[in-house]
């Protein structure tokens, strides 16, 4: 009676187990160094995702163009992106979807800027002529929407000499008089003007460009996102939970944004979860005229939805 | 029982020798007309430029088959008629005569200068017991580094522009071409160097006129390996500096996932190098000629 008991106990757990982990789905999420994947880091933190059945590992992505071939080769299943790189991506036959919304730049709160030695001012496109100016990466959002402001301003963009960066590397360059200016993000801007080392433009060259439009989202392969629906509804609730908790726990959220980041950003990005396929329409658009692109993508194709 | 299957397995093994005597018999003038086609194919310039184009053309034919097949993603790896369209477009647009005139000037900078500072280093070390021991601990430190781990250091001088990009081809363009110098100039044969003494030439004219066309054949083997390093350096410079160029096209194909212009860039590169190497070749046959006279 007593063994008849334990075997059924034994069995019992086995089979909760078993059921446990056939439910939980490992993903690696790719992400790169900013304060707008903040909400992902939290859910995780909070037991969140581990609560939907998402075993997350998060996994920093040094470079971020190589964040689309590793959805399609399965090394991350979901990661971070903006749409210059993700919309060539698609162009060219990746099949990449946008599974949820992370950050909105809204003009106002502009966590990517121009900034440039003191030596000169930018108020307008002109300024910017005959100088030296770091991207973070030759077709990011940051250089792409430079470009089509330089375009907008009547800017012949072949005067500005534009220059790959990386972040960690703007200050010292535009201490050293090699680059005049860069496009950075927070919290390296703050670095460099609190330290003394430069200015930010008086012109916001994103906002002027368009006053509201998707930053940064999550990605997945449309493979892998149509085998996992629940995972994408159980990471876009997560998210939802964590922009909330973020506001309430500002202590805690900075901590967390210290482990998985290095650093805290003074300016706080405009979180959203929402996307749409026309999010992407001003993009495609922008796009197209700098020649990133070279043909439409169907729209329809690019936010995933359950069927 | 014994006896009989002895007997057929003797008539099968003669049958079988006399098949493999007769095949003999059929094959043998192929195999003869292969031999002197073999022994043609080594001798026979022609025969060996063919031979090199029907080798190309059926790495390209089974490259096309292998996308075409899906053997090989397209996503990653472009058909090569994918990438030769390009380039045909690239050429009537323009654009790519103007991308191979700015990489062409750039590497020719750079190795211009590393040339002429090797070949000045090459003839002071070789002819010079004094500055061989002076200079040449110096050169076996500098010489093992990279070309490439320059490039940090480059940066820090020159920034992000077409100096720092001369000074790294430069700099990785003059060891092949120092290390034959050095070896060309130590190596002139004594009697050279005898007439020279008995015509009591002063050291300039005898390096001018002696020992220069004397080191020239190693100077010329060090010039083929190091225009070679001249052209990966500027590709890679390019790709660093984003300046305009083979490399920084190359580079933008990638960040756009434009297979087919990836695989244009690579193979412009690739006929570009071979037809300076061709040219290089031909200048040597041309200014050597008296080595085979």
């Amino acid at each position: 009676m007593i063994m008849r008991n334990l075997a059924a106990a034994f069995a019992a757990l086995f089979a909760l187990t078993a059921s446990a982990s056939a439910t939980n789905v490992k993903v690696n999420i790719g992400y790169a160094t900013a304060a707008d994947y903040l909400p992902a880091f939290v859910a995780k933190e909070n037991g969140c995702l581990a609560a939907g059945g998402i075993e997350a590992q998060f996994t920093r992505i040094p470079v971020t163009t190589n964040m689309p071939a590793a959805l399609i080769a399965d090394t991350l299943q979901i990661g971070a992106q903006t749409a210059t790189l993700f919309l060539p991506a698609v162009e060219n036959g990746l099949e990449l979807v946008a599974i949820a919304g992370g950050t909105r730049l809204l003009q106002g709160n502009e966590t990517i800027s121009l900034v440039t030695s003191k030596a000169f001012q930018v108020k307008r496109g002109a300024d910017v002529v005959g100088k030296k100016i770091g991207v973070p990466g030759v077709n990011s959002v940051a250089d792409v929407m430079f470009r089509k402001w330089l375009k907008n301003e009547g800017v012949d963009v072949a005067k500005v000499q534009i220059i790959e960066t990386p972040f960690p590397q703007m200050k010292d360059l535009i201490k050293s008089g090699q680059i005049d200016g860069a496009l950075a993000v927070e919290p390296i801007r703050s670095f460099i003007v609190n330290e003394g080392v430069g200015q930010r433009a008086a012109v916001e060259y994103h906002t002027a460009v368009v006053k509201d439009s998707i930053l940064a989202f999550w990605t997945a392969s449309k493979k892998w996102a149509d085998k996992n629906p629940r995972s994408i509804e159980g990471f876009r609730k997560c998210l939802t939970e964590g922009i909330a908790w973020i506001g309430a726990n500002g202590d805690r959220a900075r901590e967390i944004e210290k482990q998985y980041l290095g650093f805290n950003t003074p300016v706080r990005p405009d979180w959203n979860v929402d996307i749409k396929n026309e999010d992407f329409a001003l993009y495609v658009d922008v796009n197209l005229e700098l020649g990133v692109m070279r043909k439409r993508v169907d729209p329809k194709s690019l936010v995933w939805a359950q069927r | 029982m014994t006896g009989t299957f002895h007997q057929s397995l003797t008539a099968i093994m003669s049958a079988c020798r006399e098949y493999a005597h007769r095949l003999h018999q059929s094959l043998a003038p192929i195999i003869l007309a292969c031999r002197r086609n073999a022994h043609r194919l080594r001798s026979d310039p022609i025969s060996k430029g063919l031979a090199a184009i029907i080798f190309t053309l059926l790495v390209i034919a089974l490259w096309q088959a292998a996308v075409e097949t899906g053997v090989v993603s397209r996503l990653f790896v472009a058909a090569p008629s994918q990438a030769f369209g390009v380039i045909v477009e690239r050429a009537e647009s323009g654009s790519l005569w103007s991308t191979i005139g700015a990489t062409a000037q750039r590497m020719g900078a750079g190795w211009i200068v590393g040339v002429a500072v090797a070949m000045l280093l090459g003839a002071a070390i070789g002819n010079s017991q004094a500055a061989h021991q002076f200079l040449s601990p110096t050169l076996e430190f500098f010489r093992p580094l990279p070309a490439s781990a320059i490039i940090p250091v480059a940066v820090l001088f020159f920034g992000l522009t077409a100096k720092m990009s001369t000074f790294v081809i430069a700099f990785g363009s003059i060891w092949p071409v120092l290390l034959a110098a050095i070896h060309g100039y130590a190596n002139v044969p004594r009697e050279l160097r005898e007439v020279a003494s008995t015509l009591e030439m002063s050291r300039l004219r005898y390096i001018l006129v002696i020992a220069t066309p004397s080191a020239s054949v190693d100077i010329m083997a060090g010039l083929r390996i190091s225009l070679a390093l001249a052209l990966i350096l500027t590709v890679v410079t390019e790709m660093q500096a984003s300046l305009p160029g083979l490399g920084y096209e190359i580079f933008l194909a990638q960040r756009t996932f434009r297979s087919a212009d990836l695989y244009a860039g690579l193979m412009t590169l690739g006929i570009f190098g071979f037809l300076i190497n061709q040219a290089l070749l031909l200048a040597e046959r041309r200014l050597m000629r008296w080595r085979t006279a």
